[in-house]
């Protein structure tokens, strides 16, 4: 089930929200409002994975269970023993369903064998449950966190919809204190309704519609592809993912606030950085976090062996978006620019902020090209003519001229709304109580309508994230 | 004060809600099965088991069934084209490309049973005219081809085999235009060659080639015109050995205000405002008998109609006037009395062909592998056919959909 869907707007949302409020007017009791919570966050997860459902269920188990045996030994061989369990066990599980099959065919392709192929289908949201999990064993095991006695607030803790399959990944520290009390209060479930209106209206209106401008330019043949087109067919595909995945964060911390619950932002606003290292600071906050605490600062961070360090990192960070060689080339290309503005770069573009920002643009550009084309030999293709060196490709030509008609009003309406100026009058207007108020609410009122028109003429489109 | 403030929050969320909810709720009580607007069936309801549980697939169908039957799903999807359309402006010439569900025709599923996922097409739109542009894809071209050579492996040696592949207009289209497209006869010639030796194959994109100037195609619709079809019966019937009737021994008939399916199906407003003319035609007292066969309520019926049938929509201007349209199958008599017997496996493109071709024949069976559940074995024998035609549009290379119907209606003939 994905957010942008009537089946989650008209039926599900209200059922869960009306249930909820009902017995939060009624007893106040956190342990019911659980209960309600985890019941609508499995039957939600078994709507898109009616059997991996179990596998959700039976890690929470094996990793409550090792938590709780990690607490009891603590400072002892059996905590660490329970821990490497876990870890062990969790991450076979990912990299079974994840890749296996890539292994595979990779093994198969360098030693030219034919090994059987497996054909496991993804579950929704592994990657995002299985990184939980292993945050808050490793915050358990280093004493960061509490253990959590409940198996159900644990599993609630892991299968919570609202972030349950495109994250942010939610660190236990965040919302430990959350799952044993809260507050809901009109002033939450406001903020929580504007910003889900605000995510829904990211995906709908300009995710979806920047994905099919930039299909009509990326997917066609690549021979008939111009040097203009690649250009704007890659700037499309960026707003597309950053308005994708950034809605659907949206809708989550929404999502979460509405049911008294706080999470962290994912995004800030990626496309104004001015270098690398501040573009991963700003896009997916979560996922960056969860590296540099859990893989770069365990391997000695800058410390020692920064270098393999940072590939590392990086590399596994390709990895984790995908089984398949042009992410971890993805990761890797990263990885790369992050040591060379480390050596270099970063002090210079600190004092030209301009520069930086033009550097950034273009190379996360061309990181985008490297993430849409997982055949290496298509992405080649792509970048001469990037660069204008593929034969017989034109400057401009028909597609591009087209597309650029058809979305002449969406293209600065995608690239102002990746700025924070709308944040901004926003802000403004809040000193004008009344006006301000009477904005938002006309604002909520035109992008649910605008929605639910859209979604009509819109076919099945998922979040892209759903496949990582 | 300030809860005061996030009231106007709160009651436009809970609009919103209460519109999702009404909506949601409209479309159970909704009964339509085909969108005319779309022209493609929708999502029946979802029947459970245990097979359709695991695998996903009930979920799915409720989320595309609650999606196919929102209340007034037609006004809206005419609101949400009218929103794209503001999303642009137009400089100058206003040629656009648009990506839109790939159409190969409505066609019947089981109750229950889960659409298909709809493959992605896109169209050049122009001032007055709609072009489909092809895509080249050689797995899709193997594919296609294999499944005609499984049916050149089970026809009866006596039967005479010929395959059609009809080119889509962009191929003669203005060279700017042709750019945009994938080369059409290259993927024609692809599949041909790897055809078995048996199959006589029908060089039809020469044929219309050197017609190129005429009105062989709609502006507004995907079809080829009559005009079109009788150039395609010309390169036919010379692959089959018999020659067809100069076009001058035919009367010609105009009907106007033409509005073709693309026009009608893309909601391209300026395009609308085009209609073309729809032209037939036949020879003197020749309007040959035909009888439509369907299924209802779990029986074949049929009825007849002459085969130029200009009552199809109330005397409007419609494709469905050659042989009524799509029927699982129809019988058509022919002028010829010659004992030669054609069965035609045909998509929409053999509608406006098969009028041509009564000349050359005694009787023709025409049979739409996507809605046809009759036994094919059973129907070639009854109808004694001599002669056997499969026809598509090269649009059928270039998604799975077509090609897997084609099997399907092959595997059940045993």
């Amino acid at each position: 089930m994905v957010f942008s869907n009537l089946i989650f707007l008209g039926i599900f949302l209200p059922i869960v929200l009306g249930s909820y409020y009902l017995v939060y007017a009624v007893c106040k009791n956190v342990s019911v409002l659980n209960v309600i919570l985890l019941a609508a966050s499995l039957f939600f997860y078994a709507w898109g994975e009616p059997v991996w459902v179990v596998v959700l269920a039976a890690t929470a188990l094996l990793d409550y269970w090792n938590g709780r045996c990690i607490a009891v030994y603590k400072g002892t061989w059996k905590a660490k023993a329970a821990l490497f369990t876990s870890i062990f066990i969790d991450l076979g599980i990912l990299f079974c369903f994840k890749y296996l099959v890539f292994a595979v065919e990779s093994i198969n392709q360098c030693l030219s064998l034919a090994l059987p192929v497996p054909s496991l289908t993804l579950p929704i949201g592994i990657s995002f449950y299985t990184f939980q999990s292993l945050s808050y064993l490793l915050d358990l095991y280093w004493g960061k966190v509490a253990v959590q006695t409940k198996y159900s607030n644990y599993l609630l803790y892991l299968s919570m919809f609202p972030q349950l399959v495109a994250g942010p990944i939610v660190r236990y520290s965040d919302i430990a204190a959350q799952l044993q009390q809260r507050v809901l209060t009109l002033h939450g479930f406001c903020y929580g309704a504007g910003r889900f209106m605000c995510g829904l209206g990211k995906k709908v209106i300009l995710a979806n519609y920047a994905g099919e401008a930039a299909v009509l330019l990326l997917d066609g043949n690549m021979d008939q592809l111009s040097v203009a087109g690649a250009w704007l067919g890659i700037l499309l595909y960026a707003f597309q993912i950053y308005f994708d995945f950034s809605g659907y964060s949206d809708m989550a911390i929404g999502l979460g606030r509405m049911f008294g619950f706080m999470y962290q932002e994912n995004f800030r606003y990626p496309y104004l950085s001015c270098s690398i290292t501040e573009f991963w600071r700003r896009w997916h906050i979560s996922l960056g976090f969860f590296f540099r605490d859990y893989v770069y600062i365990p391997l000695g961070g800058n410390r020692r062996f920064q270098l393999r360090n940072i590939m590392v990192v990086w590399a596994l960070t390709g990895l984790w978006h995908g089984a398949s060689w042009n992410f971890v080339c993805w990761g890797l290309y990263y990885g790369c620019l992050l040591l060379l503005e480390k050596t270099w770069l970063l002090s210079f573009f600190r004092r030209h902020t301009g520069w930086g920002w033009c550097w950034t643009a273009v190379a996360v550009l061309i990181g985008w090209s490297v993430f849409y084309y997982t055949d290496l030999s298509q992405w080649l293709q792509f970048f001469c003519t990037l660069l204008g060196l593929a034969p017989d490709s034109s400057w401009l030509d028909l597609r591009t001229r087209s597309v650029l008609q058809q979305y002449a009003l969406l293209l600065p309406v995608l690239a102002l709304a990746s700025t924070p100026v709308p944040a901004q009058l926003m802000t403004r207007l809040q000193k004008r109580q009344r006006l301000f108020s009477a904005v938002q609410a006309a604002g909520v009122l035109l992008l649910g309508v605008l929605c639910l028109i859209l979604l009509v003429g819109q076919s099945y489109n998922p979040f892209l994230y759903f496949r990582f | 004060m300030r809860q005061k403030n996030q009231y106007g929050v709160l009651v436009s969320f809970l609009i919103f809600i209460v519109c999702c909810v009404l909506l949601a709720a409209g479309a159970m009580q909704n009964p339509q099965t085909v969108s005319q607007q779309e022209n493609r069936l929708l999502q029946s309801k979802p029947i459970f088991s245990a097979e359709s549980y695991l695998s996903g697939a009930y979920f799915r169908q409720w989320e595309s069934y609650i999606s196919d039957h929102i209340l007034h799903r037609d006004k809206l999807l005419q609101l949400s084209a009218q929103i794209e359309q503001g999303m642009g402006c137009s400089f100058g010439n206003a040629a656009q490309i648009i990506e839109t569900s790939a159409d190969i025709g409505v066609s019947e599923d089981k109750d229950g049973a889960e659409s298909a996922p709809q493959a992605r097409e896109q169209l050049l739109v122009l001032e007055d005219r709609l072009l489909e542009l092809y895509t080249h894809d050689t797995q899709q071209c193997a594919a296609y081809a294999a499944v005609l050579n499984g049916y050149a492996r089970w026809l009866p040696e006596q039967i005479e085999f010929y395959h059609m592949l009809i080119p889509m207009a962009v191929a003669f289209s203005e060279e700017t235009y042709q750019q945009v497209s994938d080369d059409q006869q290259q993927a024609i010639a692809e599949v041909y060659q790897q055809l078995d030796e048996r199959i006589g194959t029908v060089d039809v994109y020469h044929a219309l080639e050197q017609h190129q100037t005429e009105d062989i195609y709609f502006r507004t619709d995907h079809h080829w015109t009559a005009l079109g079809a009788y150039y395609g019966a010309e390169a036919f019937a010379e692959q089959a050995g018999w020659t067809l009737p100069a076009l001058e021994s035919y009367e010609m008939y105009t009907m106007d205000s033409y509005l073709g399916q693309l026009a009608l199906n893309h909601l391209t407003p300026q395009l609308q405002q085009h209609p073309e003319s729809l032209t037939y035609y036949l020879r003197p007292g020749h309007n040959q008998k035909s009888t439509m066969y369907f299924y209802e309520n779990g029986q074949t019926k049929s009825f007849t109609a002459p085969m130029i049938n200009i009552d199809f929509n109330q005397k409007k201007a419609d494709y469905g006037i050659f042989i009524s349209g799509d029927y699982p199958y129809t019988v058509i008599e022919g002028e010829a009395k010659n004992g030669r017997v054609l069965a035609v496996v045909k998509d929409s493109y053999g509608n406006a062909l098969i009028p041509w071709l009564t000349t050359g024949y005694e009787r023709i069976l025409a049979i739409d592998p996507r809605t046809c559940q009759e036994n094919l074995q059973q129907l070639l024998t009854q109808y004694q056919v001599t002669d056997f035609l499969l026809l598509d549009y090269v649009k059928v290379t270039m998604t799975a959909a077509y090609g897997q119907q084609l099997k399907a209606l092959l595997d059940a003939a045993g």
